[in-house]
């Protein structure tokens, strides 16, 4: 017996695979499943949008969370750099 | 057959169901590569349909100037089992060969040893040339293509499927 008969005969086992019928549905199912979700997720954020832009007390309860937020941040950053100083210094 | 570069078109433009036939074009060598990486047949399809998914997923940024849809799609398929073979460490002992379809049975019967050897080979090779050697003998993907996929040279690839060839020869020992 011959090295490359064996061998050969070995890359034609390795080939041969058998496949579910099904495996391409299956797949199809579920990008139809992520695109139904990523329709959800956006008609909400529209949805969201639209609550916003055509409500005033939306809109002036976002900018003052966003404001409060931002003040938050600020105060522990130079809450953080004071406390580093009294550290180092 | 249909372009690929229409099929993918088609895709991005909302046509969901043309995304069937790069599927039904990709499923097998795909599930085939993945079972010959991680040695398990059970959860290749499995593996494959992760690989799709992502493929659906990502397919926005696929730039055809940089690569074919294939190499895409391959080095998807390589990450996807280099992840599962990390995650369900996934032992490196193969499945016999099922299939042996040998007129005389003393023959299969060495031939069933001789397939059993290879296998081990097979294994104990390092995962990086165990994939190249993969896609090269059991895909026939072209040098230039392997060396994309593994982010490698070309004379790597060469390099590293001749190393691999000679570890599956010495592994039959007296054989010629």
């Amino acid at each position: 017996m011959k090295y490359n008969e064996v061998y050969e005969s070995w890359k034609q086992e390795k080939r041969q695979i058998d496949i579910s019928q099904n495996f391409a549905d299956r797949v199809m199912n579920r990008v139809y499943q992520l695109d139904q979700s990523r329709n959800i997720i956006q008609s909400k954020m529209e949805i969201f949008i639209e609550l916003i832009s055509f409500h005033p007390l939306a809109k002036t309860g976002l900018v003052a969370a966003g404001a409060v937020t931002g003040i938050v941040r600020l105060i522990i950053m130079i809450n953080a750099i004071l406390s580093n100083g009294v550290i180092n210094g | 057959m249909i372009e690929e570069t229409g099929i993918i078109r088609d895709v991005l433009e909302g046509d969901i169901e043309s995304f069937r036939l790069l599927v039904q074009r990709y499923q097998k060598p795909v599930i085939r590569m993945i079972a010959n990486l991680i040695n398990d047949r059970h959860i290749c399809e499995d593996i494959a349909q992760e690989v799709f998914l992502a493929a659906y997923k990502k397919l926005p940024s696929f730039d055809p100037d940089r690569s074919s849809f294939s190499t895409w799609l391959f080095t998807i398929a390589r990450n996807k089992s280099i992840n599962a073979m990390k995650k369900k460490r996934i032992p490196s002992i193969g499945n016999p060969p099922e299939n042996p379809d040998f007129s005389d049975p003393g023959d299969s019967l060495i031939r069933d040893e001789l397939f059993v050897k290879l296998e081990r080979a097979l294994n104990s090779l390092s995962p990086g040339h165990k994939r190249i050697l993969v896609m090269a003998e059991f895909e026939n993907l072209p040098y230039e293509q392997i060396a994309q996929i593994e982010g490698i040279r070309i004379g790597t690839v060469k390099s590293r499927i001749n190393r691999a060839k000679h570890r599956l020869k010495s592994a039959l020992g007296d054989i010629q």
